[in-house]
């Protein structure tokens, strides 16, 4: 204990904080995506995967606890992070900054994670408790068609492909962060960690943009 | 003499640490030869002609390699040549009408002292925290005692190459001196005279470097691309993994 | 000959003269070290090693450098290597050659105990430096490697590719800020010293002026180490950085302290030239250069053409035409003079300057351009930067520049001044390397003077003082800072219209043309003539804007300048009365017939020693003999 206190003392182990979180809720979001795909086996089997997951109670709600933890650490370091960063450079450049290195990614990190924060709750508003305003066709149980319903809609269906290009660009730097704050790349092996940033972005917001298109599209639906 | 042109300079003047800063704008004729100190100088001596304070810059060698000079030209650290000190920087970079703003580097850890000059001290005070191997002089043994393969010998000399001109501090988005204290612990953990202090090492400088009010790091890769020195943020992704290890284990 | 110049250097053999003299000298109780305060100003090579070593010790130090950080020396520059006499190689070195070597490089005008120490204590840097982390150059097995450099057969020199300088002054360096941390030094940065304090004639103090603030301090120790660095900045444009400068040996020598052979200075062949009358410094582009790099100039005198468009048959590749033998790696001094004859001649390549080509047209063609890329790649890229041109494409232009100063102040085997209590280490004494210095030794001697031999050598003359006797309040040190105050105040109240840069350019150039390279008797009195018109212009006209009470680097140059202006005229005298060539001092009245320097061993064998005698009066020059019982003085051939 008194090891990880004084490395979370340091603005690295908040890094690594951020880093141990993010890897486990990006491996998350490949089950849950992955999950999602049975969208494309139809009605039945999604349905089924549902309930399933529902009737593991003794599971799910740890993890949900789990998962809610590795969010509120996350965004507690970064809080804690950028309150450093900001207080490091008052002054900004005022003949401009040319940009050497950063990358779009890396660049909105930050406000894309703002972003991500907003889009979860009301995903889990929409799909998970289904309150009514968010989204009013929702029946307990029915998950296909609250799903397709709910994307089915033009400007919902949008957020969620949107939200998903935000979070593809956020697991881009996040994962690659993650190999740097590690150190696993520290023999000069950058484009492993790069390539697995990109891996994940494409996979996750891959398929779950994939999803999303199908069901604005028609292609998969009521 | 090849053919002279002329620039503007909008140069950052500020009289104190506490003073109002703001840009003031000179006109200077240039030769494609002159390097961009010289620029300075050639304005200098003329505005000290006249009876006005010349522009407060930190210089030294000017080849490059003691890191006395260093200032946002047109928001590039040392300016727009790649790896390549403000000293060593000349004037064929720029053509006739360019207007060059020129700013000092911008961190709370590098306070401004006047003009461009910024007080980098912050830096030594993260070298005197274990950026050392503790030996005493006379208590060496002889040289080749203990090989140090040239892989790792030529690594650590990579690493070892910073010149301390803070331009990493000043690129990073956070101002980070994360690029800067990674080098001296690479250099120092990697080989085998070091090992010994290695995680104590570790934890001291990066303990002095939050304190002295320098931003994380977030990975950009800004100060890498502006560092004069060509150092690597792989250094950076050495350095947490040695924090890592230094709390796990107490090395 | 009113200074007493006692060299202190023990009698009977030279292997065991200095473990003989370590076991002689007076030590200091190890529990009464703390009470001792040593001030070192200058924190390069040999002050930070110094005041690292004597804070190991015990002693308290306050360590002062004008930089904003102790990292900033002009050592870090130091480009080739350092020199030691560890033998690695297996090639027959030995301390005994390392000595030899430096003496005859030396052009015999060194004292054979000092560089017999130097060479013995050569060993013993290697393997702290190596402790110390420093990335010296190795081999695949892990041991350290090796190049040869000029006026040696062996090979001896450690590196650290091309910035060994840098990396032993960051060892330094490193081993100083570990002891700022245990609080055992303190360290004044941004502090210039502006005066050596005397107590009784004893050096007692400095007084400073804070760079940042104006502020002039006092600063009281029972001993002051002075590591300040050689004076080539005389000439306005030399490798030097640009604030190396000559104030505190001046300031000390206007104390007191004995100003040694001011006019032995040391060429480097292969710089870039000089490109205009804006330029500040001077590049140095490394020695090895000359290994595959053919130099040339055109035959006919003003023939601009471009280099590739000059046939052989119009080119003088003269070095390999005067020196069949060693062609185009003649020392030092010899490829220098060379090229300023022909440059004399009117070769030049350079319009409206000096230069010569070094061409490496042939290198490419023999070895492949991949593998000239290997061994010179840095270094074109470097001269690419600065000059915009591609050594692969067209030669390279060089000229001779001023790289290191041999002379400064006299000091005695102990590496104490004439002043008891005030030391000189470093480029700033004048002790090792004679008429003219080998290539690697300059890191080698900073870091024997400051890791090996003065803290050893000083507690002879603490043993002798009450620690802490004098403080700040004592009327010497009122006196000091008024005469520091008084100079500042008078060249503020000037308020002229020429800068001080202008006239250090003045002074630059009068002093090359002069004093550089090749001396006359003619040149050097009209040269002497010239410099009182000079010194009126900057004590009647001088531009500083700004007060003394803030960070003005005009002041601060300025101060520098006025120094400068002063030493010149005892360099320039000591280049007149020094009536034979030697090293760096090539009068072009002493030469053999074909045009090496012919030296005067019979009159001229001896330091000379210059001494203060007042502001207006002329200062005398007094002697130091030299014997040489080992290395026999001889003509140096490099034909």
């Amino acid at each position: 204990m008194h090891a990880v206190l004084t490395l979370y003392r340091t603005t690295i182990g908040k890094k690594v904080v951020m880093a141990v979180t993010g890897t486990i809720m990006a491996l998350w979001l490949v089950a849950h995506m992955a999950g999602n795909l049975q969208v494309f086996l139809g009605k039945e089997v999604f349905d089924h995967y549902a309930e399933f997951l529902q009737s593991q109670q003794e599971i799910i709600w740890p993890m949900r606890g789990f998962l809610l933890a590795c969010i509120g650490l996350h965004v507690w370091s970064v809080v804690s992070l950028a309150a450093t960063s900001r207080a490091a450079r008052k002054t900004s450049y005022q003949g401009g900054k040319v940009n050497g290195a950063s990358t779009l990614a890396s660049k909105t990190l930050k406000v894309g994670g703002v972003f991500l924060l907003f889009f979860i709750t009301w995903h889990l508003l929409d799909l998970t408790i289904g309150l009514p305003v968010v989204n009013p066709a929702f029946v307990r149980g029915h998950a296909y068609a609250n799903l397709t319903a709910s994307l089915a809609r033009p400007g919902v269906g949008a957020l969620y492909i949107v939200a998903n290009i935000v979070l593809g660009m956020h697991l881009y730097h996040g994962i690659y962060s993650v190999f740097q704050t590690l150190g696993i790349n520290q023999l000069g092996d950058r484009d492993t960690a790069r390539m697995a940033g990109t891996a994940l972005a494409l996979v996750i917001a891959g398929g779950n943009i994939l999803i999303a298109t199908s069901i604005v599209l028609g292609i998969v639906g009521a | 003499m090849s053919d002279s042109f002329v620039i503007k300079a909008r140069v950052w003047r500020q009289d104190g640490p506490q003073s109002q800063g703001a840009f003031e704008e000179h006109e200077v004729t240039c030769v494609p030869e002159m390097s961009f100190l010289e620029m300075l100088d050639v304005l200098n001596e003329r505005l000290v002609s006249e009876g006005k304070r010349a522009i407060a810059f930190e210089h030294d060698c000017r080849e490059g390699i003691c890191g006395s000079c260093g200032a946002m030209v047109n928001g590039q650290p040392h300016g727009p040549a790649d790896r390549t000190t403000l000293c060593q920087l000349h004037m064929r970079s720029f053509k006739q009408g360019d207007v060059l703003t020129i700013e000092p580097w911008r961190a709370e850890a590098f306070p401004v002292i006047r003009d461009l000059v910024v007080d980098r001290s912050s830096f030594d005070r993260i070298i005197q925290a274990g950026g050392y191997i503790s030996v005493r002089t006379g208590a060496a043994q002889d040289a080749n005692q203990i090989p140090i393969g040239k892989i790792i010998a030529d690594a650590a000399f990579d690493a070892a190459t910073c010149i301390g001109c803070g331009a990493c501090a000043a690129a990073c988005p956070n101002a980070s001196a994360s690029l800067f204290t990674s080098a001296k612990l690479f250099h120092l953990n990697s080989v085998p005279q070091g090992e010994v202090e290695r995680g104590q090492r570790t934890l001291a400088m990066v303990e002095q470097m939050d304190a002295e009010g320098f931003g994380h790091c977030t990975n950009h890769g800004e100060c890498e691309a502006a560092c004069p020195k060509g150092i690597t943020i792989n250094h950076i992704a050495a350095m947490n993994r040695d924090l890592i290890r230094a709390t796990a284990t107490g090395r | 000959m009113t200074l007493h110049l006692e060299s202190k250097v023990p009698d009977g053999d030279i292997e065991t003269a200095w473990s003989r003299h370590r076991q002689k000298i007076k030590l200091v109780n190890p529990a009464n070290k703390r009470k001792y305060t040593v001030i070192v100003v200058g924190t390069g090579l040999a002050g930070a090693s110094a005041a690292a070593t004597l804070s190991e010790l015990g002693y308290h130090v306050k360590a002062f450098s004008f930089h904003d950080s102790p990292r900033r020396a002009h050592s870090i520059a130091a480009q080739g290597g350092i020199n030691a006499a560890k033998n690695y190689q297996n090639d027959g070195d030995s301390v005994y050659r390392l000595f030899y070597d430096t003496v005859k490089g030396g052009d015999f005008r060194a004292r054979e105990e000092n560089v017999y120490r130097l060479a013995q204590v050569s060993v013993d840097i290697i393997d702290h430096c190596a402790a110390q982390g420093v990335p010296f150059a190795r081999e695949y097995g892990g041991l350290l490697a090796n190049r040869s450099f000029g006026g040696a057969l062996v090979s001896r020199t450690f590196y650290a590719r091309g910035q060994t300088g840098q990396q032993l002054l960051l060892g330094a360096y490193q081993a100083l800020s570990k002891e700022i941390a245990r609080k055992n030094v303190e360290m004044h940065t941004r502090k210039e010293m502006l005066d050596v304090v005397l107590v009784d004639g004893h050096a007692k103090g400095i007084v400073t002026r804070c760079l940042r603030t104006g502020k002039i301090e006092r600063f009281a120790a029972d001993a002051v180490v002075l590591a300040t660095g050689g004076y080539g900045n005389v000439f306005y444009l030399s490798t030097n950085a640009r604030a190396s400068n000559v104030t505190a040996s001046w300031r000390a020598y206007k104390r007191g302290a004995g100003f040694a052979n001011p006019c032995f200075t040391q060429i480097h062949p292969t710089c870039i030239p000089v490109m205009g009358d804006h330029q500040s410094k001077l590049t140095l582009m490394s020695e090895s250069l000359r290994n595959d790099g053919r130099v040339w100039v055109p035959k006919q005198k003003g023939d601009f053409r471009k280099a590739r468009e000059i046939p052989d048959a119009d080119r003088d590749y003269y070095l390999e035409r005067i020196y069949p033998t060693f062609g185009n790696l003649v020392p030092r001094d010899v490829a220098s003079r060379a090229a300023k004859r022909m440059v004399d001649d009117g070769h030049t390549v350079v319009k409206g300057g000096e230069g010569v080509f070094l061409d490496f047209a042939e290198a490419i063609q023999r070895l492949g351009r991949d593998t000239v890329a290997d061994r010179y790649g840095n270094l074109f890229e470097m001269y690419e930067r600065i000059t915009g041109d591609s050594p692969f494409e067209t030669p390279m232009k060089i000229y001779p520049a001023v790289h290191y100063t041999m002379g400064g102040l006299w000091v005695d085997y102990n590496l104490m001044t004439n002043v008891p209590g005030l030391y000189a280490l470093g480029e700033c004494n004048f002790s090792d390397h004679g008429a003219n210095r080998l290539g690697a030794s300059a890191l080698m001697q900073g870091l024997a003077d400051g890791y090996f031999v003065l803290p050893y050598t000083i507690g002879d003359y603490l043993a002798t003082q009450k620690s802490g006797a004098v403080d700040t309040k004592h009327t010497s040190f009122d006196e000091s800072q008024d005469t520091v105050q008084k100079r500042i105040d008078k060249m503020l109240a000037i308020k002229g219209k020429t800068p001080p840069n202008a006239i250090h350019r003045k002074l630059g150039k009068l002093v090359w043309e002069h004093c550089g390279m090749g001396r006359t008797k003619e040149g050097l009195e009209a040269g002497l003539a010239k410099l009182p018109a000079l010194r009126e212009q900057f004590w009647n006209d001088l531009a500083i804007a700004g007060s003394g009470q803030e960070l003005n680097q005009t002041l601060e140059q300025a101060g520098r300048v006025a120094d400068f202006l002063e030493f010149a005229e005892v360099k320039m005298t000591d280049a007149l009365t020094r009536e034979e060539s030697c090293g760096g001092h090539f009068r072009e009245e002493h030469q053999h017939p074909d045009g090496e320097a012919k030296r005067d061993d019979e009159n001229f064998c001896h330091g000379a020693v210059w001494e203060y005698t007042g502001e207006g009066n002329a200062p005398i020059r007094n002697q130091e003999p030299l014997s040489f019982r080992y290395v026999k003085p001889s003509t140096r051939s490099y034909k």
